[in-house]
């Protein structure tokens, strides 16, 4: 499957996305007819830029139909392939997560041999076809304690470790080291795998710091 | 059945079997049954000597020449015709400089529309050319449509005539127009502010925009179709040119109806300069009076650059506020609802501006307009006052902080006024030269217009058509908000439920005085006590 990018077509117009704070659906203005692919980029990229980088990704891993598929294992992009009549339904579809940003594509597919061609994307000054979703997480700290002893002896002792919750809401398309914690001048990535896990334990005295290295995504 | 015709040129009130028609017979060129040996029918008049035949020969002239295309319509010559009441075609039209009409669709034997004969059926010598079909009514020549409506004449030779007009002026009615009640809304503003797109738009979308709000939406005039095919906008299409500010633009005329209410009317834009209300073309605004005091509402078109915030304060909005209150109201309020609209909020200045002062504005104006709809998925005659308010609320907000002027006349002089904003382009426009080296601009892409309709639907919503879904913000109204959750939808409690007693300790209990409850979480209180001004 070949994909490739081509120029900008005034009649053949995917823009205007947006998405209302609190929902977890994308929304775009699109030319009747016109079939789309939403790209999902690290919160604050050139996203238009990128596109050509999204065709060759797009020719290794085939076109995304029915969700969101990561592009670039992990690293941040997601592609997702949303023909017009799934996007009529509610001139949107769902997102996959948020703090990042989606670009959405006008495209179109050759039926015999797959081949996609992607309409490189317009900016026109009140409407755009991206969008840039931030987040606010809270990350709860706090000392691990275990209990020991037997009947009246039981008591509490701390364990070590510090406990740390997560939001139960996974964050669909979380990069990597979007979030870190500091420890003795040492930064630690938090993996998409940590974030499932909902709680991890830090050995350490000292209280992790956690950190944000998404601009998209604020601590709280 | 007699139905009341308001002519949406001169606004003459005639009865529907008062019309006149237009003339489909059409006899061009020169009378061909001239004898011979002369030259033309002015050479046989003159040369020809007296004879029956010669007398017979200058009757069938004379009706000849009554279906000749002709550039007058003095049928008043003719006897019966009271003049004083008869404007006239041309008449009408001088004021203006030159009529607008323009034939719709292919004229097939290429004359101008307005150059048909007038038959008045109220004129005996015009009677004469028409055939009554009716055997019980000597008096009456009209043939009705299945409505009642007199609709149509057939002339003596089997021609059938249904090109109505005014019986005053002898401008064209609509098919069906005068079937309906009509609302006739002026849309206002400056050079450039974007009227002639706005109504492109608007028009061209009609029925999707209708169906929003659960109209259905029908257009049959011919001068809504010529004037979408003579103003197209779409991408790569040079933009329509300025309308000039002295004539008068033919009349766009379209009908709503909603089966479910019984509901069916007829709608007349009009689009007016804004120059006219100019201090220096008081006397050019005169021949439009007649236009503004019958408008039943008023849209008006603010360009970005006609604010001091965006890039100067020429053509002040508050000018036309002012001149059209005067015209319509003297010293009093006016009543008539009033649409203050900013137009292409798309642009780089208007954007920038908004990004900085009312981020959260500049979003809810790149949305569409959503209808409201019931449990079969058809949208509901309802105004959306619950996505409108906010929007309205912002731009209140804004006008107030850069034109305190306009917000503080329209306050004074006007009691239903609304803010909205809008584009009709949502895209770029780009510069292009045509083979003759003139400079034009077009879209740069497919347009892509947000929250047109607004005005209309708020319109409708005054004027009755619709309800809405909440309380419509209003300008300048002291907004109560429930003081729990601070939502703008209350309403008052009924006087029997408005004590409430509450068991406070075993034995006791408490009344408390409650008079407003909210909507939305149901939070009751009263409202003597604090109540928080809503913006």
């Amino acid at each position: 499957m070949k994909v490739e990018m081509i120029p900008s077509d005034p009649k053949q117009i995917a823009i205007n996305l947006t998405h209302k704070m609190g929902s977890r659906f994308l929304k775009w203005d699109s030319t009747p007819g016109l079939n789309a692919i939403l790209i999902q980029f690290p919160y604050g990229e050139d996203v238009i830029a990128r596109v050509p980088e999204v065709c060759s990704l797009l020719e290794d891993y085939g076109l995304p139909e029915g969700g969101f598929q990561s592009l670039n294992e992990g690293k941040g992009i997601w592609g997702r392939y949303v023909p017009y009549e799934e996007y009529q339904k509610d001139k949107g579809c769902e997102l996959n997560g948020e703090a990042c940003t989606y670009l959405v594509v006008g495209c179109k597919v050759d039926k015999i041999t797959g081949d996609v061609q992607i309409y490189t994307p317009t900016e026109q000054a009140m409407m755009k076809p991206y969008c840039s979703i931030s987040y606010e997480m809270s990350i709860q700290t706090r000392r691990h304690t275990v209990m020991t002893g037997f009947g009246p002896f039981k008591k509490e002792v701390d364990s070590g470790f510090y406990e740390v919750s997560f939001p139960s809401q996974a964050l669909e398309g979380y990069m990597d080291g979007s979030i870190a914690y500091q420890l003795g001048g040492i930064e630690v990535p938090i993996t998409g795998e940590m974030l499932k896990q909902k709680t991890i334990y830090v050995e350490s005295e000292d209280m992790p710091i956690f950190v944000s290295n998404n601009k998209g995504l604020t601590l709280k | 059945m007699n139905y009341t015709i308001t002519c949406p040129y001169c606004f003459g009130k005639m009865q529907d079997d008062e019309v006149c028609f237009r003339s489909e017979k059409v006899n061009i060129g020169e009378y061909a049954d001239l004898p011979d040996g002369y030259d033309d029918a002015a050479d046989y008049v003159d040369r020809c000597a007296p004879s029956d035949e010669k007398d017979r020969i200058m009757r069938e002239l004379s009706d000849w020449y009554f279906f000749a295309e002709t550039e007058y319509d003095d049928y008043h010559t003719y006897d019966g015709k009271n003049m004083e009441e008869s404007l006239g075609y041309f008449e009408y039209w001088k004021r203006f400089g030159t009529t607008t009409e323009v034939e719709f669709g292919n004229d097939t034997i290429g004359i101008k529309p307005y150059m048909r004969r007038i038959i008045d059926p109220s004129v005996p010598a015009h009677k004469r050319f028409i055939r009554n079909r009716h055997s019980d009514r000597a008096d009456s020549v009209y043939i009705e449509d299945e409505d009642g409506m007199a609709v149509q004449i057939e002339l003596t030779d089997g021609t059938i005539c249904s090109r109505r007009v005014c019986k005053y002026c002898h401008n064209p009615l609509p098919e069906d127009y005068g079937k309906f009640p009509t609302k006739f809304i002026t849309i206002i503003g400056t050079t450039g502010a974007g009227k002639t797109v706005y109504l492109t738009q608007l028009l061209n979308n009609i029925t999707e925009y209708s169906a929003k709000i659960g109209l259905s939406a029908f257009i049959n005039s011919s001068s809504v179709m010529e004037f979408i095919k003579n103003n197209r906008v779409a991408a790569g299409v040079p933009l329509p040119n300025s309308t000039p500010s002295n004539s008068f633009q033919q009349p766009l005329v379209y009908q709503i109806k909603n089966s479910d209410k019984g509901l069916a009317e007829t709608v007349v834009l009009y689009d007016v300069a804004g120059e006219l209300f100019s201090p220096q073309n008081k006397i050019l605004l005169k021949k439009f009076e007649p236009l503004l005091k019958q408008s039943d509402g008023f849209i008006i078109l603010i360009k970005p650059s006609q604010f001091g915030a965006f890039l100067g304060d020429k053509d002040k909005p508050s000018t036309v506020i002012d001149s059209i209150h005067n015209t319509i109201s003297g010293r009093n309020k006016s009543e008539k609802p009033i649409a203050v609209c900013i137009s292409q909020v798309d642009t780089q200045e208007v954007q920038m501006v908004l990004e900085q002062n009312e981020p959260e504005l500049r979003e809810q104006l790149v949305q569409d307009v959503v209808p409201i709809l019931d449990n079969k998925g058809f949208s509901k005659p309802l105004f959306n006052a619950t996505e409108y308010n906010p929007i309205a609320r912002n731009l209140n907000k804004f006008l107030m902080a850069n034109d305190m002027e306009l917000s503080k006349k329209l306050y004074d002089d006007y009691s239903l006024y609304n803010f909205f904003g809008f584009t009709s382009l949502g895209c770029e426009v780009e510069l292009g030269e045509n083979e003759n080296g003139e400079q034009y601009t077009y879209p740069a892409i497919n347009p892509n217009p947000k929250r047109i309709e607004e005005p209309m639907f708020w319109m409708f919503y005054e004027f009755g058509y619709i309800d809405s879904n909440e309380k419509v913000y209003i300008p300048g109204e002291t907004e109560v908000c429930c003081p729990e959750c601070g939502s703008t939808d209350i309403s008052e409690i009924p006087e029997e439920d408005r004590i409430i007693r509450e068991k406070v300790g075993l034995f006791k209990t408490e009344e408390f005085y409650v008079d407003l409850r909210c909507n939305n979480c149901s939070y009751e209180w009263d409202s003597e006590e604090e109540i928080e001004e809503g913006e």
